[in-house]
């Protein structure tokens, strides 16, 4: 099963910044590591992810820089800045509220349940 | 024409950028190539595979000139393009040319831009002249249907603006958008077109002409968001473009010759607004200039009216029609703009909170 596009565009830059906040990734090595964590939950348009990027890039909660990588293919690394990790943790905090909400709204007991 | 090659024709931002993002998305195509040849398949199926994991190149495009938000200055050149045409057009007015050759213009200005519209529109492409081209393109089809020769009397200019209305109800219903909110408004605009059309009958004087006019701009935002902010392929910058080009475009036609050498140079001044529009960098400050636009023409095209045509003796209705159609069009501006500044203040945000 894979995640409804639209969860996916809405969540993609604390899905980002989560992966880079292990350490520095480019563009490739995030998609990958995306769907092995996620189990193929998370497989995207690979295209989309660069504009989720740049504009993280523009923001200033990400920067990267071309650096040569195994058999000296150049690659646009990027890396979570400070307030890229600030973001992120407002982010969670956001995620965990809403997921604690919705559990809770997705939870109710029909009256008379005897719950 | 190859997978890269196609995003790279739609890419619309300045060359260093562009040569960034094509490396970009190349390193990508190639280690996704490199990974299926090892997995036993052939080169091109290998790329045939890439392609199909990065996604439709135009979607591609189109997201990554929304994130970049600065277009090349071939596209601000193109945008200001509808600009000088009707510069061109005021100028045979105030040249006091024949009609014939007048009205000659106005149809090639009219075939060019509505067509190069369709063709942009019918291949699902949503480049930023787009907006000025489509607004220029319907702003003449009322002049279209004004008869040959002859300057628009009231009676003209209300069945050209009737035909007008009618014509962006059908384009909306036609792009198969209409859920039931918009068919209504639809509906309603066709209600009021009808309604203004009996009041023609009735020799009424200046009511209908509001009407007309308040549901043309009605129309003319659904348009805009329709085609341009909630597109796929779209960006929202490029609605109220779309909405500040028909307002600067709208007096272009029926040009009296003592008006045309105020009107050219209204809308010169518009253009350089564009121009600024198109190459400024964050939504924020597209945002600004583009309210700026509204405003500043909102106000020269007051200060004209009432200068140039006061000792005319116009009817009321087009001393009324004026300010009612700047704080229309100001009004539909500002919902298309809203989401905007909200973006910009959460940029504001961020860089406060860094």
């Amino acid at each position: 099963m894979t995640a409804p596009t639209e969860l996916v565009k809405g969540n993609a830059s604390a899905l980002i910044l989560s992966c880079l906040a292990t350490e520095p990734m480019h563009g490739y090595r995030i998609v990958k590591e995306l769907e092995q964590v996620s189990e193929g939950y998370f497989a995207m348009r690979e295209g989309t992810l660069y504009p989720h990027l740049h504009h993280l890039e523009n923001d200033g909660l990400i920067e990267g820089c071309w650096e040569t990588v195994t058999g000296g293919r150049e690659r646009k690394m990027y890396r979570i800045t400070e307030s890229g990790t600030a973001e992120l943790a407002r982010k969670k905090r956001e995620w965990e509220t809403f997921q604690a909400n919705v559990d809770r709204v997705l939870h109710l007991q029909p009256e008379g349940s005897g719950a | 024409m190859d997978f890269l090659t196609g995003i790279e024709n739609l890419l619309d931002m300045p060359a260093a950028e562009k040569v960034e993002v094509m490396r970009e998305l190349t390193a990508h195509y190639d280690d996704l190539c490199r990974e299926m040849v090892a997995s036993g398949v052939s080169d091109s199926q290998a790329r045939q595979g890439a392609a199909q994991r990065l996604g439709a190149p135009a979607e591609i495009a189109a997201r990554l000139n929304a994130a970049h938000n600065t277009a090349s200055w071939k596209s601000a050149v193109l945008c200001v393009v509808p600009f000088a045409a009707s510069a061109m057009y005021l100028a045979t007015s105030a040249m006091r040319l024949a009609s014939g050759v007048r009205y000659a213009v106005l149809i090639a200005i009219g075939v060019v831009m509505l067509a190069t519209s369709a063709r942009e529109l019918l291949r699902g492409r949503r480049p930023i002249w787009l907006a000025t081209w489509l607004a220029a393109g319907l702003m003449c089809i009322p002049g279209l249907l004004y008869p040959l020769g002859s300057p628009p009397s009231l009676m003209a200019g209300m069945r050209a603006a009737a035909f007008a209305v009618l014509l962006l109800a059908m384009l909306v219903l036609i792009l198969g958008l209409a859920t039931r909110r918009l068919l209504t408004t639809v509906v309603i605009a066709c209600a009021l077109a009808a309604l203004s059309a009996a009041c023609l009958l009735l020799t009424m004087s200046w009511v209908p002409v509001v009407i007309m006019a308040l549901c043309a701009v009605v129309l003319l935002v659904l348009v805009a968001r329709l085609i341009f902010q909630a597109h796929p392929y779209g960006t929202r910058i490029e609605a109220p473009l779309f909405l500040l080009a028909v307002f600067a475009l709208r007096f272009a036609h029926p040009a009296p010759a003592s008006d045309a050498s105020f009107q050219a140079l209204a809308t010169g001044l518009c253009g350089l607004a564009v121009v600024w529009f198109t190459r400024a960098p964050r939504h924020l400050t597209k945002a600004l200039v583009c309210f700026y636009a509204f405003f500043v023409y909102a106000f020269v095209e007051a200060w004209g009216l009432t200068v140039f045509t006061y000792s005319e003796q116009l009817p009321l209705y087009l001393y009324l029609l004026s300010p009612i159609l700047s704080l229309a069009f100001l009004a539909g501006s500002g919902y298309l703009i809203m989401p905007m500044l909200r973006e910009g203040a959460e940029r504001n945000r961020l860089t406060i909170a860094r």
